[in-house]
C-alpha cells in the first residue's frame, strides 16, 4: 500500500455546479484554452415535470489500478508514493496510449505549440473593440498570456507540443502543505481532500457517514475520487 | 426515460489511419517473415525466389509500419526511452523495443538471400532465431488494442485471435501477390520452374490460406456474438462502432477481405482441376489483392469504431 493515498471526496449534495473549481484549476495549472483538467458532466434525465439534473465534477481519479500507467510504454505515466498518478513530460513520447486507456476522458494531448489561442501582441481580440495584449500588459503590469510560475515547480509550467497532460492534484501545492486549487476555490465546501490512509482525515470521516460511488466501477480502476450524496 | 449527457473532452480519434496501416503492414511483415522461414525449412531452398521475395518484404513492411506509427507520435525520436524505462505491462513497450530489433534482424536475413545459394546454414539459423522475435512483434500488434479495457469493442478475446489470423492471411497474400508481380515483370510466369509445379507445390499454402480465412470468419462471428449479447457497454460499443465504421467493416473487411477471396479460392480449385493454369494465376493474384484490401479496411474500421467515447454513467 502507498504510504499515503491522496484522495478526494466530492459531495454532490453540496456542489452547486458553479464550476469555480474548473476555473481555479485552469488558472493554477496554466491549462490550455481547450483543455479542462477539472471538468464536469451534465446529465439531464426524464420528462417534465419528472426531471433530474446532475452536475458531476470530474478530474483524473488518480486510480489505484490505473490503466493509463499500465499502457504507457515509457513509464512517463506513473504512480507516486502518495498514490497520485503523475505524468513525466520528459519521458512522454506522445503516443496517446494513455488517452485511449483512460475510461474517463481526463487526459489531454498537446497537438500544437502552447498559446495557440493567444492573439498576437499587437492585434486586438476584436478589432476596434478590445485592447491589444500589449496595452493590457502595460496598464495592468501583469504578464500575458496569464502564467502561474508556481506550476513549474514540479512539471513544465506550460506543457510543450507533443506530450500529454492531466490533473496532478496540484502536487506543487501539496508539497507546501496547501490544498489543491479546486478545493480552495469551491464556495460550497463540496470537495473534501486528504489522505485516505489516515483514519482521522476529512475524506475518511466523510466516507464514514456516507456510502461512496465512483465513475465506471465496472472498469476496475479503483478511483481515488469518490462521490457522496446525490442531489 | 430520456437521458442527455454533456461531457466535453478532447475528441478523437486519438489513433488514426497511420496506426491502422502500422497494424496492417507490421502484421503482414511478420506473416511474410514466418512464411519465408517456414517455406525455406519445408522445401529446403526449392523456392528460393519466393523466399527471397518474402524475406525482403518483411523488413520493408515492418519498417514502413514503424515509420508510420512514429509519424503519429508527438515526440517520435524519444522512442528510445522504451529501452531505458521498462513497462512490460504495456504492449506498446514491447512494440517499441522489439519491432526495431526485428526490423534489423529481418533486414540481415533478407541480405542473406542475395545470390543463388539454395542452402545456407547461417541463413537458416538466423531465420529460426527470428521466429520468436516475429511472434513477439505479432503478439504486440495483436494485443495492442485488446488490452485496452476502456474500449469494449477491442477488449475481447476474439480481437486478438482475429488479429493474429489476419497476420497469417495478409502475410501469405502479400508475398504471393508481390511474387506473382515480380514473376510477371521478369517476363516469366514462374522462375521456380514450370508454373504447374509451382502451383501444385503451393497447394499446401492455398489450403492454409483457405483455413485461415474460414477461421477468421468464425472468429468475427464469435466477436459479434460476444458484443451483441454481452454487457450493456458491449452492446453500446457495437452500436456506436456500427454507426461509425459499420459499412467499412462489413462490406470491405468481411465482404471484400473474406467472402470474395473464399469464393475466388473455390474457383481457383475448380480451375486447377481444369488445368487453366494461367487463369488460375490471375485468380490467385486477385484473391490476394482482395485479402490485402479487406485486411487494411478491417483494421481501420475496428480502430476508428472502437475509439468513440461512450457516455460516462454515474451509478448510486
Ligand atoms: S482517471 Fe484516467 S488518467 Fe487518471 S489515473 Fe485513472 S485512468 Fe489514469
Ligand atoms: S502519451 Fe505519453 S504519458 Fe501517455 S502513454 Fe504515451 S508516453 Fe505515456
Amino acid at each position: 500500500m502507498a504510504k499515503k493515498q491522496y484522495s478526494m471526496v466530492i459531495d454532490l449534495h453540496a456542489c452547486v455546479g458553479c464550476a469555480a473549481c474548473d476555473i481555479a484549476c485552469k488558472r493554477e495549472n496554466n491549462v490550455p484554452a481547450d483543455f479542462a483538467w477539472s471538468n464536469h458532466i451534465i446529465q439531464t434525465e426524464g420528462t417534465f415535470p419528472n426531471v433530474k439534473y446532475r452536475h458531476i465534477p470530474t478530474m483524473c481519479n488518480h486510480c489505484s489500478n490505473a490503466p493509463c500507467v499500465a499502457n504507457c510504454p515509457t513509464t512517463a505515466m506513473h504512480k507516486t508514493e502518495d498514490g497520485l498518478t503523475m505524468l513525466d513530460a520528459d519521458k512522454c513520447i506522445g503516443c496517446r496510449a494513455c488517452q485511449l486507456a483512460c475510461p474517463y476522458g481526463v487526459i489531454y494531448f498537446n497537438e500544437h505549440e502552447p498559446h495557440q489561442d493567444t492573439p498576437a501582441d499587437k492585434a486586438p481580440v476584436i478589432p476596434g473593440c478590445t485592447a491589444t495584449l500589449e496595452e493590457v500588459r502595460a496598464k495592468t503590469g501583469v504578464p500575458l498570456p496569464y502564467y502561474n510560475p508556481a506550476r513549474a515547480e514540479t512539471i513544465p509550467g506550460v506543457r510543450p507540443k507533443g506530450v500529454a497532460e492531466k490533473c496532478t492534484m496540484c502536487d506543487h501545492r501539496l508539497a507546501k502543505g496547501d490544498m489543491p486549487a479546486c478545493v480552495e476555490a469551491c464556495p460550497a465546501g463540496a470537495r473534501i481532500f486528504g489522505d485516505m490512509n489516515d483514519p482521522q482525515s476529512d475524506p475518511r470521516k466523510a466516507l464514514d457517514k456516507h456510502a461512496p460511488s465512483v465513475l465506471r466501477p465496472e472498469k476496475g480502476t479503483r478511483p481515488n475520487v469518490l462521490y457522496i450524496r446525490e442531489f | 426515460m430520456n437521458t442527455e449527457i454533456i461531457y466535453e473532452i478532447q475528441s478523437g480519434p486519438y489513433w488514426d489511419w497511420r496506426v491502422a496501416l502500422d497494424l496492417f503492414l507490421g502484421g503482414a511483415g511478420v506473416g511474410a517473415l514466418l512464411f519465408a522461414v517456414l517455406l525455406d525449412e519445408r522445401f529446403k531452398g526449392k523456392y528460393q525466389r519466393i523466399c527471397r521475395t518474402a524475406a525482403w518484404l518483411a523488413p520493408l513492411l515492418v519498417g514502413s509500419g514503424l515509420l508510420l506509427v512514429m509519424l503519429k507520435m508527438g515526440r517520435p525520436f524519444h522512442l528510445f526511452l522504451a529501452y531505458t524505462n521498462f513497462n512490460p505491462a504495456s504492449p506498446l513497450w514491447w512494440g517499441g523495443v522489439f519491432q526495431p530489433l526485428m526490423l534489423v534482424g529481418a533486414f540481415v536475413y533478407a541480405m542473406k538471400w542475395r545470390g543463388d545459394h539454395a542452402q545456407d546454414a547461417g541463413r537458416t539459423w538466423l531465420g529460426r532465431l527470428l521466429v520468436p522475435l516475429a511472434v513477439i512483434v505479432g503478439a504486440y500488434h495483436g494485443m495492442l488494442l485488446s488490452v485496452i479495457v476502456a474500449r469494449p469493442l477491442w477488449n475481447t478475446g476474439p480481437t486478438v485471435v482475429a488479429a493474429m489470423l489476419g497476420f497469417a492471411s495478409t502475410g501469405i497474400a502479400v508475398v504471393m501477390l508481390v511474387h506473382l508481380i515480380r514473376m510477371k515483370l521478369a517476363g516469366r510466369l514462374a522462375d521456380e520452374g514450370h508454373v504447374a509445379h509451382f502451383l501444385d507445390d503451393m497447394l499446401v499454402v492455398r489450403n492454409i490460406l483457405v483455413a485461415v480465412l474460414l477461421l477468421q470468419l468464425g472468429t468475427f462471428f464469435l466477436w459479434w456474438l460476444s458484443l451483441k449479447f454481452g454487457a450493456l457497454q458491449d452492446q453500446q460499443a457495437l452500436a456506436v462502432a456500427n454507426e461509425i465504421s459499420g459499412p467499412m467493416f462489413w462490406w470491405l473487411g468481411i465482404g471484400v477481405g473474406l467472402i470474395l477471396p473464399l469464393v475466388l479460392g473455390a474457383i481457383a480449385v475448380w480451375l486447377g482441376e481444369a488445368a487453366h493454369r494461367r487463369l488460375q494465376v490471375g485468380v490467385i493474384g486477385l484473391t490476394c489483392s482482395l485479402i490485402l484490401l479487406g485486411g487494411f479496411f478491417f483494421r481501420l474500421a475496428v480502430l476508428l469504431g472502437g475509439q468513440e467515447d461512450l457516455p460516462v454513467n454515474i451509478t448510486f
